[in-house]
């Protein structure tokens, strides 16, 4: 852990969103990680949260009571507490949606704010400029109107695990990942922006809506290409992939490696460092096309060849020969596999966060700016943290922006 | 006004092959923006990946309604060509690696001499800097390296990577934010700049659930420090179908559902008893719940758990099935034509 690169930032109001005000209305993943996104690229993100706070606060593991879950979700943003369900709260509420630039809620239904008298008729009224992102489950209506989603619901639903498995076995979840809620994020944060541009260069704001069922059939995108084209698709194929031929794990002496070929000039390179030209003129492996007809009795050859030396000495071919190729780590944590990979270390891509509840191990913003370099403005909020200081900052956004960023300390500002 | 036209009257070049860069340009183009796409003799490699005597799917679907030029950047009308069109141009999109720059005059003082506020996108695999700076990167060996294929398999099997290219897929959308971030900056301050992204950065943001889980949290319970989470979840398989099933809105039910299912012994478990517990051991039910599981039909299945408690069934659909369910009709993701292509999925109210 000592090992990781310390989180030495650059100075704050640097990002290129400085200045805009977010509210995050957000549960769980899909609302939060993109409003805390908005704040790494400098915006100032408050997540509003009832009293019983934010759904999962209670998950396992935990830090000084909560879970990481909810910590990595709300990085950098502040704190208040508000009953939207209270006339007090919804009035407090529609303060903040006056002066704020974008509102985002990952609430199941997008018919969850009508209901809370806070729909985008009501918000447009509020302010033309807002930018509001609805993020639901599985979109506007429809059967499935109100089902909950999650990691798992998607995977399963998006057919994301029929092509997920050991080859020829049946599809599996990704228990130990929730790439499919990032990836709904990753969405949404698109969808934010592309919204604050139009709204920049006409003035006008609106309302939007997302699902995480339309985000995730998006990231399976070059995936669904066969079906889309009335073709069948390949199902599971283990560290395989459909159309390139080899894309796979290996076995080397003392464990495995990730070894692709997408081109033809790259399995060139690849033959050669493998010291098995021969296989170049072997009309069955001549093109891609031949690799795929054929492509378990590559796999038997390229076997046979990554078994005769260990992994290190493989590494070090491969990267001579610039074929793509990484070793699989083993018997190793997470953070440790992070860690000892030369380009992650070297470039500090896992930080420490500061804050509250004790150091956070977290990705660097993932992205970097030439004149605007986005940073990881401090930890979680503790919940309501701020709720006196925005409520007592209302008059208008630059006020509101001044005192909460001049309200980071030394404890949380990362 | 649609999601589809956010973005109209933006003008993009976009010098990218295989997936994170194509896919920059092709959601820029889901929201309205005009792409011109720049291929160089020799085309993109994706093209190539397909059976014999068939056309890469995956091209056609990223490159679809881009404007695309083959321009031989080498020479000297080539770059005449590409001056013109940078001259028009907001934003830059740029997938070459740097070993492959030389003569193709895509240097960023060069374009900024021709277009002040252009906003140059670099998108690589490993990063730019650092010792793995311009190595050659896969999807496969990212995944492996950021530990996506962590809990996939078992220890005693070969890995498995995640089925959908969801590190080149999520390059491309970080790209697309880096660059309407930038073009948010340059409306107050009328500048252009050079932003990047990495499919290794992304992949680290993807994993950014288990980064933090793994800080030294106070409590260890339900996911492990190391590897593999156990035997491979599969989910129920009922007599026609495979299905995940869950509770969570309801789950002190688990011990009455057991019951209609007709596992008496699984009901009077204490794992399976409060919900403190059911965190920790509902992925067992699967496996334990397989032999009576097998005589149930799905759609026996589906009334009992959603009707009687309240809880969530989902089949496992395969791909086909997932685009010819009617939510995902209804929500119109899937623009029909030849092939049938996924939009964006925004939607303006």
């Amino acid at each position: 852990m000592e090992s990781l690169v310390s989180n030495a930032q650059p100075p704050r109001a640097g990002g290129p969103l400085a200045g805009m005000l977010v509210l995050d209305f957000g549960q769980a993943a899909m609302g939060p990680i993109a409003a805390e996104y908005l704040g790494m690229l400098g915006a100032t993100v408050i997540k509003l949260q009832s009293l019983k706070g934010d759904t999962v606060r209670n998950g396992v593991p935990t830090m000084k009571g909560t879970s990481t879950t909810f910590l990595g979700n709300n990085l950098g943003k502040f704190g208040i507490v508000v009953d939207l369900k209270s006339p007090q709260g919804k009035a407090q509420a529609k303060d903040l949606i006056r002066i704020a630039d974008v509102l985002i809620e990952n609430f199941r239904s997008n018919e969850v704010m009508v209901r809370l008298g806070l729909g985008p008729a009501v918000l447009k009224e509020l302010n033309p400029q807002l930018v509001y992102v609805s993020s639901s489950a599985y979109g506007a209506g429809g059967p499935l109107d109100n089902m909950r989603s999650n990691e798992w619901l998607t995977e399963a639903f998006s057919g994301f695990t029929s092509v997920t498995g050991g080859k020829g076995q049946p599809g599996e979840f990704s228990r130990g990942t929730a790439n499919l809620d990032w990836n709904g994020a990753m969405v949404n944060t698109v969808a934010l922006l592309a919204a604050l541009v139009h709204c920049g260069r006409t003035g006008s704001g609106g309302a939007t809506t997302t699902s995480q069922l339309g985000s995730s059939l998006y990231s399976g995108v070059t995936r669904f290409t066969d079906v889309l084209a009335g073709r069948a698709d390949a199902g599971t194929l283990g560290s395989g992939a459909p159309h390139i031929v080899h894309d796979e794990a290996f076995q080397t002496e003392d464990g495995w490696i990730a070894v692709s070929a997408p081109t033809q000039r790259c399995w060139a390179r690849l033959c050669a460092a493998l010291g098995h030209e021969d296989l170049t003129a072997d009309p069955r492996f001549a093109t891609n096309a031949a690799r795929l007809a054929n492509r378990d009795a590559l796999a038997d050859r390229l076997a046979a060849i990554f078994a005769t030396t260990n992994t290190a000495a493989w590494c070090e071919r491969l990267a001579a020969a610039d074929v793509p190729h990484a070793k699989v780590p083993q018997n190793m944590t997470l953070l440790e596999a992070l860690d000892s990979h030369p380009q992650i270390h070297a470039e500090g891509l896992v930080r420490r966060i500061p804050g509250h509840y004790g150091s956070l191990s977290s990705q660097a913003p993932h992205w970097r700016f030439e004149h605007t370099p986005p940073a990881i403005a401090g930890g979680p909020p503790l919940l309501g943290e701020q709720t006196e200081l925005v409520l007592a900052n209302l008059s208008s956004k630059a006020t509101l922006i001044a005192a909460l960023e001049a309200s980071r300390t030394l404890e949380t500002v990362a | 006004m649609t999601a589809q036209s956010l973005l109209a009257g933006l003008k993009v070049i976009e010098i990218a092959e295989g997936i994170a860069g194509p896919m920059a340009g092709k959601v820029l183009i889901d929201l309205g923006a005009s792409v011109t796409r720049i291929e160089q003799p020799g085309g993109d490699w994706l093209q190539a990946l397909a059976a014999e005597g068939e056309t890469s799917e995956a091209y056609r679907q990223l490159n679809a309604d881009k404007h695309l030029l083959s321009i031989d950047l080498k020479t000297a009308a080539g770059q005449a060509q590409l001056d013109a069109l940078v001259a028009e141009a907001d934003i830059a999109i740029r997938g070459v690696r740097r070993a492959k720059l030389a003569g193709l005059g895509l240097a960023p003082e060069r374009l900024r001499g021709i277009t002040p506020g252009l906003i140059l996108c670099y998108i690589s695999g490993w990063g730019s800097t650092g010792p793995m700076a311009d190595m050659a990167a896969s999807e496969l060996a990212v995944q492996v390296a950021c530990g996506l294929t962590r809990y996939l398999g078992t220890p005693d099997t070969p890995p498995v990577r995640q089925g959908f290219d969801l590190v080149a897929v999520d390059t491309g959308l970080a790209a697309v934010q880096a660059v309407l971030a930038a073009l948010l900056w340059r409306q107050h301050s009328g500048q252009g700049q050079l932003v990047e992204v990495s499919m290794l950065e992304t992949a680290i943001a993807l994993m950014q659930w288990d980064t933090t889980a793994f800080s030294g949290p106070e409590r260890w319970e339900g996911r492990q420090l190391n590897g593999h989470l156990g035997p491979s979840d599969h989910g129920y398989e009922c007599a026609d179908a495979r299905c995940l099933i869950d509770m969570r809105s309801n789950e002190e039910a688990w011990p009455s559902l057991l019951c209609d299912l007709g596992c008496h012994d699984l009901a009077a478990d204490p794992r399976f008893a409060t919900a403190a517990a059911l965190d920790l051991h509902v992925t067992k039910l699967p496996a334990l719940t397989a032999p009576v599981m097998r005589h149930w039909a799905f759609a026996d299945l589906e009334k009992l758990v959603r009707d009687k408690y309240d809880g969530i069934i989902v089949p496992m659909l395969d791909l086909a099935q997932a685009v010819a369910h009617p939510q995902v009709r209804h929500i119109g993701v899937i623009i029909e034509g030849t092939p049938r292509r996924i939009r964006f999925p925004m939607d303006v109210v």
